[in-house]
């Protein structure tokens, strides 16, 4: 469910390749399943209808910035500005239903902004040649900036059904998340191992100028990649949005690490080339699981930090001691 | 290479020369004695947050208040940093403000700020918060254990109301270093076992409206039978409310919810019925309050207390409901 | 000549050396690109303050230089060994946790033992910090982004725990306290966190350009290959640098929480990203091999003075987001632009568009 750049691509063909591919994955079911059993003996409600669709649909929200920053980082980069465009698109979208327009228009003016801040991260990090992570994490503060200063510092309430719908509706008793991830994540999996594009993608993460040499439109590729990204903020400002009935220049804030969490706990390696679809949904699940779990336990916020962070350390310590040339680890990232 | 490390010093040089050439000219001006006469009076008031509408409440009321008596009026905004509030804070007092107004971010980083104000004899009143123990001239503060208080009062009283089938509330915090916010749910969670009922979910939403959501939803998944929940701040009850409704349930006939300090956002909720009750808190009075203590400072005159001892001035809380959430709209 | 960019140049190179590769980096150290690499930020800066009377007019004042002087310091502390990591191709995302993990349990150790311990515990926290960083680092081999990014949740974490009845603060009866004095005091006018601020970077530029261990430092930073090659330890050097980081922490959180009296595990919330914006700003390539301290020291003062005028000159909030992020990316374009195409191994497609290029800054 990993695809490697061209060069390993060869290897990668190989069946033997492609089930140690699979089992890539596989460490992630292990704590996943011992939390899963140790939170059913630990409460009674763990495994109800109602508590596993909850964590489900938490995994599915973001699971698809997830999905786009793996695309991200498989490309060697980060977009940190991905909070901020959540706080944007909900307080444009959801000031653009106080202002009578109908709800559809307002939710594509919405993503149409998320797009926009991903062209914008995509043009200075192609055309101005600024870093990724610090371009990024410039707009963050800028487009945070931006949401603050268009609401005024003033919640934009709505009580509209369509957007409701987004969050909340089931399609065939399917909550909606669920299907958006699901569609997300069938469009993500085939653009990763069926397109070319995908391909360029890890040819860039792998090595840019060997990219760029071989005549890859790399700055074309990366700009569509941070697009990619700031629509998938969009929808997911669209989705919190949808939950709490309102926008604001306060949501948002520090989402940009969780996006970041899921993908990195998902065994997408930082140093780029490569990208787990399986192992981001997979990551999200993870993450949800076990917030849903200190929740359950009544456990105080400060030790869902610590969890969180030692998984982080575990599981890169993990994926670092899998590859065989430990040293590489220290070259990059 | 041996000139960069000359010209770093160099750089420090030339600013520490211009520092302690600049030094001597100021002396002259520390010490400003108090009871100015009003005309050339200035106010500074650094404020928490303006992003949250609560303190631009704050800010209006006290603005208004220094304005009609014809005095200036200097702001600063601490944006929710501690270092910014120390920064900020003292360097209004160095620009020569005659009182400072204070509703500080972290109460405990007062200390240094009221050390300044008392060496410059400029009185320091604090708005709303905390006092931090710092020797402040007066502090006009919210009665948050008394709001607590009302909630579960109410909360106990709608339940009974909706024939609410078991005990068992939810009790969502602020983040865990508002120790003053803090005093709202203790408050409630006191009362409310008072009257029998069980605190079965209590967690921390960092005061943010996502966090809560998330919380709301994993705490029916718990104990689908809750009856009720309070909140320590309206962003959060609010998300708790959209919880309940995306769960299936009734905010108000189902599970009672009920929030703090009248946010419009509640106020909104509890006119269309998505919302039980919420505690206004009055910022604006709080703002004037503050105003007419400093000008009892100012005139050197004694200043009138609600708690002689603690130099407290309360300000009522009002619990919100839909009877009269009319007056609390607009 | 004044450059403390770029790898110290072989000793020849200080005069055109027949090998056209030296030749070339001769040049390039004394263009005008050169010198705006390590002064640049310096200028942008000086410029601010000559025309800071005339966005403010309170900003000219001894008290409030003292105030953005006092108030920078502890970022700027941080900033220095940033630098050194940056140089070195890595970097400390958890910083923000270490000074709000270190601020706690300073006060701890200060209500405990009064100011020795709190100097004492500060320190060897902050070292500790540095050494979990450095052993995830090299001996577990975790990639530093990562390993230091898991840290942040840790450290803030288990200051969440020490402080979860309630921040820790200092009593006002402590006013008089020494302890008080790191963070308030004034020396010939001069406030001393910022005379400490100015004593690391002097440490830390001893430590690069006088020692083999600072000369290793660049030399990896610049290319891992050549410098394993050389028998560089990379482990030993990436080791020191996460520690001196640490270190570096547990000085800054001695002249911040003196100044603010209180912390928990929300203090400074994204601090790593003002410090590494901040090294960023001043010049130093997150390519590494190439750095200025010079310059990390002007941007820390740059962004102190910046917001000092937007704070003192009423404006909102948010414009002042907008504006230091506008910055930002402004600093980082040119830069940009200018080593565009300087990845290794693009020389062959450089040198043609450099040339054109070569009076532009």
């Amino acid at each position: 469910m990993t695809t490697a750049a061209p060069e390993r691509g060869a290897r990668a063909a190989a069946p033997r390749a492609r089930l140690s591919r699979a089992i890539e994955s596989a460490p992630l079911a292990v704590p996943l399943v011992l939390i899963a059993v140790v939170l059913t003996v630990a409460t009674d409600r763990f495994l109800s209808v109602d508590n596993l669709t909850n964590v489900v649909v938490a995994a599915g929200i973001v699971a698809i910035p997830g999905l786009a920053m793996t695309l991200c980082i498989a490309m060697g980069e980060f977009d940190l500005s991905v909070g901020s465009t959540v706080s944007l698109t909900g307080a444009v979208t959801c000031t653009w239903i106080v202002g009578g327009h109908p709800a559809g228009v307002a939710m594509l003016v919405g993503l149409l902004v998320g797009a926009a801040v991903g062209l914008l991260n995509g043009l200075v990090v192609t055309k101005l040649g600024v870093t990724p992570f610090i371009a990024t994490l410039a707009t963050l503060v800028i487009v945070r900036g931006v949401s603050l200063a268009y609401t005024g510092g003033r919640d934009a309430i709505v009580s509209s059904s369509t957007l409701k719908f987004l969050a909340a509706g089931r399609v065939f008793g399917v909550p909606m998340p669920v299907v958006l991830t699901a569609v997300t994540a069938l469009a993500a999996w085939w653009m990763v191992n069926r397109t070319r594009f995908g391909r360029w993608v890890c040819a860039i993460g792998s090595n840019r100028e060997a990219a760029r040499m071989s005549g890859l439109p790399v700055d074309r590729v990366r700009t569509t990649v941070y697009v990619i990204v700031g629509v998938a903020g969009g929808i997911w400002g669209l989705l919190i949005s949808s939950q709490l009935q309102k926008g604001s220049g306060q949501l948002g804030l520090g989402f940009e690490l969780d996006a970041i969490t899921v993908v990195v706990i998902g065994g997408t390696s930082l140093l780029g080339g490569r990208a787990s679809v399986v192992g981001t949904l997979l990551g999200a699940v993870l993450i949800e699981t076990i917030r849903n779990g200190l929740n359950l336990l009544n456990t105080p916020p400060a030790y869902q930090r610590i969890s969180i962070g030692l998984l982080l350390v575990v599981a890169l310590t993990v994926q670092a001691m899998r590859r065989n040339a430990p040293a590489e680890a220290l070259d990059d990232v | 290479m041996k000139r960069t490390n000359l010209s770093t010093l160099a750089v420090a040089g030339v600013l520490a020369l211009g520092l302690s050439a600049c030094s001597d000219s100021t002396t002259a001006e520390g010490g400003k004695p108090s009871g100015k006469a009003s005309g050339d009076v200035t106010v500074g008031f650094s404020v928490y947050d303006m992003q949250y509408e609560f303190f631009q409440k704050m800010e209006k009321g006290t603005r208004e208040a220094v304005e009609a008596k014809g005095w200036k009026f200097k702001l600063h905004d601490e944006k929710s940093d501690e270092n910014e509030m120390v920064t900020g804070a003292q360097a209004l007092l160095d620009q020569g403000v005659d009182v400072l107004i204070i509703s500080p971010f972290k109460p405990d980083a007062l200390g240094p700020i009221v050390a300044k104000a008392k060496q410059k004899n400029i009185p320091v009143i604090i708005d709303d918060i905390g006092g931090g123990g710092t020797p402040y001239d007066a502090i006009v503060i919210s009665d948050n254990a008394d709001g607590g208080k009302q909630a579960a009062d109410y909360l106990a009283q709608q339940v009974a109301a909706n024939g609410g089938k078991s005990k068992k509330v939810v009790s969502i915090t602020c983040e865990p270093s508002a120790v003053y916010a803090a005093r709202r749910n203790q408050a409630f969670d006191q009362q409310i076992k008072d009257k029998g009922f069980q605190v079965v979910t209590e967690l921390s939403g960092n005061s943010k409206a996502e966090e809560a959501y998330k919380i709301m939803k994993d705490a029916l998944a718990k104990d689908p039978d809750v009856v009720g929940v309070f909140a320590c701040n309206d962003p959060m009850g609010v998300a708790a409310a959209n919880a309940i409704k995306d769960a299936g349930k009734d905010p108000v006939k189902g599970i009672v919810t009920v929030g703090f300090n009248a946010d419009p956002e509640a106020i909104t909720a509890i006119g269309k019925g998505g919302l039980s009750a919420t505690i206004a808190q009055d910022p604006a009075g709080m703002g004037a309050k503050t105003v007419e203590l400093a000008a009892q400072a100012l005139n050197g005159g004694k200043l009138t207390y609600d708690d002689e001892s603690k130099r407290e001035v309360f300000q009522k809380v009002t619990l919100v409901t839909k009877d009269n959430v009319a007056q609390f709209a607009g | 000549m004044t450059s403390d960019t770029a790898l110290p140049p072989a000793p020849g190179a200080q005069a055109p050396a027949p090998a056209t590769e030296t030749q070339r980096r001769w040049a390039r150290q004394h263009s005008i690109g050169a010198v705006w690499e390590t002064w640049g930020i310096t200028a942008v800066l000086v410029v601010l303050l000559a025309a800071s009377p005339l966005l403010s007019s309170d900003f000219l004042t001894v008290a409030n230089l003292q105030s953005v002087l006092r108030e920078s310091a502890y970022l700027g502390i941080v900033a220095a060994a940033m630098t050194l990591a940056v140089m070195n191709d890595t970097f400390d995302l958890s910083v923000g946790g270490q000074l709000a993990l270190v601020s706690v349990t300073t006060l701890m150790g200060y209500a405990a033992g009064g100011t020795g311990l709190a100097v004492l515990v500060a320190v060897v926290t902050g070292v500790a910090c540095g050494a979990v960083n450095g052993a995830l680092v090299t001996a577990m081999r975790v990639p530093p982004f990562v390993a230091t990014l898991g840290m942040l949740f840790v450290f803030r974490g288990v200051a969440y725990v020490l402080t979860q009845h309630g921040p820790k603060a200092l009593p006002y009866s402590e006013i008089g306290s020494p302890f008080v004095k790191i963070g308030g005091l004034n020396l010939a006018g001069i406030p001393l966190p910022f005379l400490i601020m100015v004593a690391f970077y002097g440490a830390i530029w001893v430590l690069l350009r006088r020692t083999a261990t600072g000369r290793r430092i660049l030399a990896f930073g610049s290319s891992p290959e050549a410098a394993r090659f050389c028998g560089i330890s990379v482990h030993r050097i990436r080791m020191l640098i996460f520690v001196v980081i640490g270190f570096s922490v547990g000085v800054a959180a001695l002249t911040y929480v003196s100044r603010v009296w209180t912390a928990d595990g929300a203090a400074q919330d994204g601090f790593e990203l003002r410090v590494i914006a901040a090294v960023v700003l001043g010049g130093t390539s997150l390519k590494g091999g190439k750095g200025t301290l010079i310059g990390t020291f002007s941007a820390v003062l740059l962004v102190g003075v910046l917001n000092d005028l937007l704070v003192s000159s009423g404006v909102d909030a948010s414009y002042q987001r907008i504006v230091l992020g506008c910055v930002l990316i402004t600093a980082l374009a040119i830069d940009g632009l200018r080593t565009r195409f300087a990845a290794p191994g693009s020389f062959a497609r450089v040198l043609p568009r450099r040339r054109r290029e070569a009076p532009a800054p």
